[in-house]
């Protein structure tokens, strides 16, 4: 890489909605951390061939997600020290939040996806479809099916947490 | 919980931690470029052995037909089956002299041959001029070589007398001349001339005394006179 000052200013910059992205999309802390990195390593390798390095480091995300999805996960193993978390506040602060994040985690990868492009990375629904490489339309139907899904979730846990 | 989008959004960003160290990817970005870099080398260095082991193989392969080839070319069984053109056989007796033709010798038999489909009179019946020449008498009709008292008939020259006889092979007429013919000569032998590393030419010595090889026929042949006891003795079969 010819110009890595570039490629780190790149990281500085989008390295924390990338990993956050990475988290939301893995469900767990540490595997978002493996997935950024992977990503980014990605990145670095074709930073001086790629024109739009931010969308090449979400669909490696989103692909590397869901492709983690599909195979079993061989890199985890049993231990008996349970690694800290990291957790501000805020997320002990807000039940809702933590709730939808929950529940966000229990969607299936392709749906998970869909919802972070879509409402964390801010993507159109046109830019979700080229970052997973999927037709628009699926994409839309995608999306309302992950959307109904989180509110009969919500609904069930509202009603649940009333009776 | 009622999930309107906003709320989504918030919950999403919910919680985003500090950014990355740049440095530690670039490292690890390094280092897998290098274990790509040398996974290729060494697929790459393990092509080129296995090519060169295959190269080998068929040079080898190749080194040993071409021995094959050149020892069943010095076998004289071998090289009469071959080529047919009856460089064969048991080495040649009754010699006068043995000259440098050692590795010339007479086929048992000769193969058949047309004396006219695909030959020209014109052209040289000796191309690959030698000191040496070997006569080899054959029956007209079998074709088989000629034993005498358990020996083939054979004549090998060298020297003038071998020159003499090269030269009378090459000034054989390239038309036959009619003539009348004693019927003691109608079936008689044949001679097949070795000389250098030519095919061998066919003699003919019936009438008109035709002589041939593949590609060349022409007629009278006038031998020296030395070569006419040999010559007595095939025809007397």
């Amino acid at each position: 890489v010819h110009d890595e000052a570039g490629f780190r200013a790149f990281v500085e910059t989008n390295g924390a909605t990338l990993l956050h992205a990475a988290r939301l999309l893995s469900g767990d802390h540490h595997r978002g951390e493996d997935l950024v990195q992977a990503a980014l390593t990605k990145v670095y390798l074709k930073w001086d061939r790629i024109d739009a390095p931010l969308a090449y480091a979400r669909r490696a995300l989103a692909t590397g997600a869901i492709d983690a999805s599909r195979r079993r996960w061989w890199g985890e193993r049993p231990t008996e020290i349970v690694p800290d978390t990291a957790a501000t506040d805020d997320m002990t602060s807000s039940d809702e939040r933590d709730e939808l994040r929950r529940m966000l985690g229990e969607l299936p990868a392709k749906e998970r996806a869909v919802i972070v492009l879509r409402y964390y990375c801010d993507q159109s629904e046109q830019e979700t479809a080229t970052t997973l490489g999927m037709p628009v339309g699926t994409v839309k139907s995608t999306c309302a099916r992950a959307l109904a899904r989180l509110r009969v979730e919500a609904a069930a846990t509202s009603g649940g947490g009333a009776a | 919980v009622s999930p309107s989008e906003d709320q989504l959004r918030a919950a999403l960003r919910d919680g985003e931690g500090p950014g990355i160290d740049a440095g530690r990817i670039v490292s690890r970005a390094k280092a897998r470029r290098r274990e790509r870099r040398t996974r290729l080398l060494a697929t790459a260095a393990a092509a080129v052995v296995v090519a060169g082991i295959g190269v080998g193989t068929g040079l080898v392969l190749a080194n040993g037909t071409t021995n094959n080839n050149t020892s069943n070319a010095g076998r004289p069984d071998s090289a009469s089956v071959a080529s047919g053109n009856g460089a064969g056989g048991a080495g040649g007796t009754g010699s006068q002299a043995s000259g440098s033709r050692a590795a010339a010798s007479c086929a048992q038999s000769l193969p058949p041959a047309s004396t006219a489909t695909g030959k020209s009179s014109v052209g040289s019946l000796v191309t690959h001029p030698s000191d040496s020449v070997l006569l080899c008498g054959y029956r007209n009709g079998t074709r088989q070589l000629l034993v005498r008292d358990g020996r083939p008939v054979t004549l090998s020259l060298s020297g003038t007398q071998a020159a003499q006889v090269v030269t009378a092979l090459e000034h054989a007429g390239e038309q036959a001349v009619p003539h009348n013919c004693p019927v003691t000569l109608e079936n008689a032998g044949l001679v097949a001339v070795h000389v250098g590393s030519d095919p061998p030419i066919t003699i003919d010595l019936g009438c008109g005394r035709t002589l041939y090889t593949d590609t060349v026929l022409k007629f009278g042949w006038q031998p020296p006179a030395f070569v006419e006891p040999f010559l007595s003795t095939v025809i007397a079969g």
